[in-house]
């Protein structure tokens, strides 16, 4: 049961931020994976070392970054080459390359991990890929260019940030039907969802504030300014905590969840986007695209400890557990 | 149901295809840090030291805040917001918020200038920045692909940049 509870929030992990990680164990060591596009790479870091672990070589230029429920696979798009590749993470390789007809950007994995939720960032659509036989089982259309994508496992429901709709499209997980469209600010992109709460929180890159969407109601229930361009969202695992990364500013707001009022700005590298928290709420990690590195946030402390180098160009990040390997 | 989707995303200011690029350009300059800072930190005067501009202009409103629109010495002209603004670090940052591709083949930059003191006085400016390519479906024409978007934006930080080192140390 603790271990189904722990994957049920583990696998929200998607594109450009954000997963809600496992809570059960604290002696599970979390093992953050970071998708670095330019060096066509997955770094992995043990989320207590100072220092990049394992690097995996894949197809060029990953962008979404998901994993499995079980913590066994992780998935990661290629917009640029038409793929989705599939990596077996005891082995640290790829196990096998999926070609999807389009521009595969936002990525989920549903909950028995046999399929996974994909948007195309050109062709504008949601699709429901079968892992097994690269099929694209269902696709149904969805806002101007769809970003980042997240799944409400509890509803089955899948929301998708579409940038140029200034909106977020909501359908149901199985059929793809279409529940809403929720309008939201100025180019939303990043967009995480929040257990805890049953909320959805969505960053708008050019109105600089986030929306935080009722999971069950889909109403808009508030919008905070946060720094200018912020381009990564997470959600600590008790739902206490959010973060913001503000690209242009350098900086993660940090915002609490009940009031909604910025707690703190946090300094970290160059043009930050992908943001994550650990196994609690203590600790997050930011990926700095322009800086190649890992910023570690002491969140309770409301600084940056350190930065770890990683492979050029890091956007997206997942959180695992050793343990599962 | 028959939908009808756009094959092709318009190249309006938000478009951008899914990678981008970095730009990291620097250049010493004999002078004062803050000598320098007065010609850089002027955000909307671009021409006074970028030689492919051939005239620059403050623009600004509600949404965008403050703009520079900055007419090419080819004839083009784009847009740029300011998105920081630091004068305590010498820095200040902006994004294109036009979407001329026929002017620069790039889409969606952002990018920092920032004017640091060096040990002996004198300065270092640092421009970084990242972009998209023009035209951001996968199958760009040849002047709208990643190459040309790279020429553009790397001719116009370095010939920016070198001449502002001309002008900024003839002043100095």
């Amino acid at each position: 049961m603790k271990r189904s509870l722990k994957w049920r929030l583990a696998y929200l992990a998607f594109f450009s931020l954000a997963a809600t990680p496992p809570t059960c164990r604290a002696s599970a060591a979390a093992i953050l994976y970071v998708a670095s596009q330019n060096a066509s790479s997955i770094s992995e870091i043990e989320a207590s070392s100072t220092g990049e672990g394992r690097r995996i070589a894949i197809e060029r230029e990953p962008v979404g970054l998901a994993l499995s429920p079980d913590g066994r696979r992780l998935f990661a798009t290629h917009p640029e080459a038409g793929q989705i590749s599939v990596v077996d993470v005891a082995k640290g390789s790829v196990e096998r390359s999926i070609s999807y007809p389009g521009t595969p950007f936002g990525i989920a994995v549903d909950a028995d991990g046999g399929h996974v939720f994909i948007d195309d960032w050109n062709r504008d659509v949601v699709s429901k890929v079968d892992v097994g036989t690269g099929a694209v089982v269902k696709e149904a259309p969805v806002g101007r260019s769809p970003a980042g994508l997240v799944f409400d496992d509890a509803k089955r429901r899948l929301f998708t940030a579409d940038r140029e709709a200034d909106a977020v499209s909501v359908r149901d997980a199985d059929t793809l039907a279409a529940i809403a469209a929720i309008p939201v600010g100025k180019a939303p992109f990043a967009i995480t969802f929040s257990p805890a709460l049953r909320r959805v929180y969505v960053a708008n890159v050019r109105s600089n504030d986030l929306s935080i969407i009722d999971a069950d109601s889909l109403q808009v229930i508030a919008t905070v300014p946060v720094g200018n361009m912020p381009y990564g969202v997470a959600a600590s695992p008790d739902g206490a905590r959010i973060l913001v990364s503000n690209q242009a500013a350098g900086s993660v707001s940090l915002i609490d969840a009940r009031s909604l009022k910025i707690v703190a700005v946090i300094k970290v590298g160059q043009y930050p986007e992908g943001v994550i928290f650990g196994s609690t709420a203590d600790m997050a990690f930011v990926a700095n695209w322009f800086s190649d590195t890992i910023s570690v946030v002491d969140v309770a402390r409301e600084t940056e400890i350190r930065q770890i180098k990683v492979g050029s160009g890091p956007r997206s990040l997942a959180l695992g557990s050793a343990n599962e390997k | 149901m028959l939908v009808v989707v756009p094959f092709v995303i318009g190249l309006d200011a938000e478009a951008h295809g899914p990678t981008p690029h970095k730009i990291d350009e620097s250049v010493a300059i004999a002078a004062k840090p803050e000598a320098v800072w007065v010609l850089v930190g002027d955000f909307a005067n671009m021409a006074k030291w970028h030689p492919l501009v051939a005239e620059s202009a403050a623009k600004s409103d509600e949404i965008q805040g403050k703009m520079r629109v900055l007419t090419l010495k080819s004839g083009g002209q784009i847009v740029d917001g300011l998105t920081e603004y630091d004068p305590t670090k010498m820095t200040y940052s902006y994004r294109r918020v036009d979407d001329d591709v026929k002017a620069l083949p790039v889409s969606s930059y952002t990018a920092t200038i920032t004017v640091a003191p060096a040990a002996d006085g004198t300065a270092s400016v640092e421009w970084i920045g990242r972009y998209y390519r023009g035209d951001t479906g996968n199958d760009p024409p040849e002047e709208l692909n990643d190459e040309a978007a790279t020429k553009a934006m790397t001719d116009f930080f370095q010939s920016g940049l070198r001449n502002l080192k001309t002008v900024a140390e003839h002043k100095g």
